[in-house]
């Protein structure tokens, strides 16, 4: 696609899935952060299953000014072929135009899980420009991206961004190991929750050890009291026990609605998990 | 007189690269023998790469490990195989296959425990990278009546004290044979009873035919028992037409990879950068290209198997379920490089002789069907010209 189509593709998709938000309201979980954004993303869609909510998360790599208004509406991408993008236009036009009552209603309800990837400066004011995030999870500010912004506090200050974009009912999850992911707490007033092995993390990973199978942790949560018990993955690496940290967070944030479970089973509404 | 480099001495130029060499200097020479796909590297692949050079990313050296993004998509990419390796300290993205392999046996030959058990016949550049990293090739007949399966007794009986690993690829180059679960489980036992490594080189998992169709290939490295006995390669240059990218990675438990990098890193610092960048778009986004690359091979198998059935007089052969080479027997006996030669000279056409794979590779010839079709069919014309014009 040349420079003017891709353009052109990139501002009707970006007001369509502003469109299409509009209409179906969705709770948006956004994950931010250079590294380790795909098993977070995972644990949070995991997470919400379990609460028994609707949940719908982006695919892969589709996170950015392309691919994050693909992952809003849903719907493929035209990869390099115009005919294709032309097809996805009409998708999503139809989408957007679709005011049925059951597609609203099935669409209403739903968690939208987005990945949101930056790799030059103000990329994070485009993409929110098309979107803005009920919940922040924040992972890790490294230097993947550090040719493009000359410093790490340069990348910290597009996330800055981020977090300020919450409501003041949001939730705001801050990785407590990455220093400039802590200092993020400073750029929002509301609920603010952090995880990770630092000592005054409230979802804490203590003890960690490897395992034949998997890595084994002794998880904390400072409530009234503090809830310590030991935990087990069958995953290897320090990033599946964040990612198990953050499942913890949203289960915690994100009480199961069995009622709304039945109605919605009753509708046959719950395959598309 | 004294022997210059008296160690480089003892290593040979790998026999296909001899004869790549040898066939270029012969005018319309139609080569079956070097291990190339026909397919240009997927579109999304070049379109990455170009982003990449266009803003600037590949200028500078990566980590050693590799960059995290592309180490992060293998994991996902091994996850969804069945394997459970960690980005951040178990995956290290290597210059393709044959670095990771040398990079392997440099770390796990030690003293006496300088021996690597290899299959014979398998890949030739094995024996030469064994003894790069200062070790001794230890052959194994492959049993080829039993469809060139393991002879597990002689394997038994090689595997000793000084073995310090079994490598070997599945499916195999050049026989194209898949070894199934249980010949794979047996030979961990073995390794495991040894205390030896064992070096899995899968570059050609993605190309399975027959029996196998369909199937996604059994791997030493799902067993979480056996993460610190197993060492896995896999390169993109085959399945993803990437030969020329120099891009491929290994992976292992914590313990062998942190010793591996360092050997690594003292040979090439990083893989190339803008390779990095393509592997990932590649893992990515070109899934579906290696199934047309596949259910290609599979026709061209087919093509290939039917040329040497009108040759059944002068070759045997056993079915290929994978890779994309067939191994066929040369009848009657003969000296197998004499005959690559005889073929190159005489009628044009490049094959690599079966010694090249070990002392029980003599007397084959290995074809590669990942040649275009075109380029098989008029190979074929002028061997089976070449039958001819001898029979006279």
């Amino acid at each position: 696609m040349n420079t003017i189509a891709k353009r052109t593709t990139q501002c009707i998709l970006k007001w369509l899935a502003k469109a299409h938000i509009a209409k179906t309201k969705p709770y948006i979980i956004v994950i931010a952060g250079t590294t380790r954004r795909a098993w977070i993303k995972e644990a949070v869609e995991r997470a919400l299953l379990e609460r028994n909510t609707l949940v719908r998360s982006s695919k892969k790599h589709f996170n950015a000014e392309l691919g994050l208004p693909l992952s809003i509406l849903d719907l493929p991408s035209g990869e390099g072929n115009a005919r294709k993008w032309i097809g996805v236009l009409w998708q999503a036009f139809k989408k957007v135009a679709d005011f049925r009552k059951k597609t609203i209603s099935r669409e209403r309800i739903e968690h939208l899980v987005l990945e949101l990837a930056i790799d030059t400066p103000r990329d994070m004011d485009y993409l929110l420009s098309i979107v803005k995030p009920n919940m922040v999870v924040m992972t890790t500010v490294t230097m993947v991206y550090a040719e493009q912004f000359e410093t790490l506090d340069n990348v910290a200050h597009e996330f800055e961004a981020l977090a300020a974009a919450l409501p003041w009912n949001g939730i705001l999850v801050l990785n407590a190991d990455d220093d400039r992911i802590r200092e993020l707490s400073h750029a929002y007033k509301g609920k603010t929750v952090t995880y990770g092995f630092a000592e005054d993390a409230q979802f804490r990973a203590v003890d960690a050890r490897r395992t034949e199978t998997g890595e084994e942790f002794r998880f904390e949560v400072k409530r009234k009291e503090l809830e310590s018990y030991r935990k087990k993955i069958n995953r290897f690496g320090k990033h599946h026990i964040y990612a198990e940290l953050v499942r913890e967070i949203v289960l915690d944030n994100f009480k199961a609605q069995p009622k709304d479970f039945f109605n919605r089973m009753a509708k046959g509404l719950l395959d598309r998990g | 007189m004294k022997v210059l480099f008296p160690r480089t001495q003892k290593i040979n130029l790998s026999p296909i690269k001899q004869i790549e060499l040898e066939a270029s200097q012969i005018p319309d020479v139609i080569s079956l023998a070097q291990g190339i796909p026909s397919f240009d590297t997927p579109e999304v692949v070049k379109k990455a790469a170009i982003k990449a050079l266009n803003k600037g990313l590949v200028a500078k050296y990566s980590l050693t490990y590799g960059l995290p993004e592309l180490r992060e998509t293998i994991e996902e990419k091994l996850a969804e195989e069945g394997m459970y390796y960690d980005f951040e300290n178990e995956i290290v993205v290597t210059v393709g296959s044959i670095e990771a392999i040398t990079a392997s046996l440099i770390t796990i030959i030690d003293g006496k425990k300088n021996e690597v058990v290899l299959f014979s016949p398998s890949y030739a550049s094995y024996a030469e990278a064994v003894k790069v990293a200062g070790g001794k090739p230890i052959f194994v007949n492959l049993d080829e009546k039993n469809g060139w399966s393991v002879d597990f007794e002689a394997l038994a009986k090689k595997i000793t004290a000084n073995t310090a690993g079994i490598l070997f690829a599945n499916p195999n180059n050049p026989t194209g044979t898949v070894m199934g679960k249980e010949t794979l489980l047996r030979i961990a036992e073995l390794a495991e009873k040894k205390k030896c490594y064992i070096i899995s080189d899968e570059v050609y998992k993605d190309f399975l035919y027959g029996e196998y169709e369909g199937e996604s290939l059994f791997s030493l490295a799902q067993v979480p028992a056996l993460r610190k006995r197993v060492i896995r390669v896999f390169s993109l240059s085959k399945a993803y037409a990437m030969t020329g990218w120099r891009i491929g990675f290994v992976h292992s438990d914590e313990e062998v990879i942190k010793e591996i990098v360092k050997v690594h890193d003292a040979m090439v610092t990083c893989a190339p950068v803008i390779s990095q960048y393509a592997a990932m778009a590649a893992l990515d986004f070109a899934d579906k290209d290696i199934e047309r690359f596949r259910e290609e091979y599979a026709r061209r198998r087919d093509i290939t198997m039917a040329h040497l059935d009108d040759l059944s007089e002068f070759f045997s052969y056993e079915k290929p379920n994978g890779a994309y080479f067939v191994f066929p027997k040369l009848l009657p006996k003969r000296d197998s490089w004499q005959f690559a030669h005889d073929l190159l000279e005489k009628a044009g056409v490049a094959v690599v002789p079966g010694v090249a794979f070990g002392p029980n590779g003599e007397s084959h010839i290995r074809i590669s069907f990942g040649r275009t079709e075109k380029d098989i069919d008029r190979a074929f014309e002028r061997i089976k010209a070449y039958f001819r014009k001898e029979a006279k």
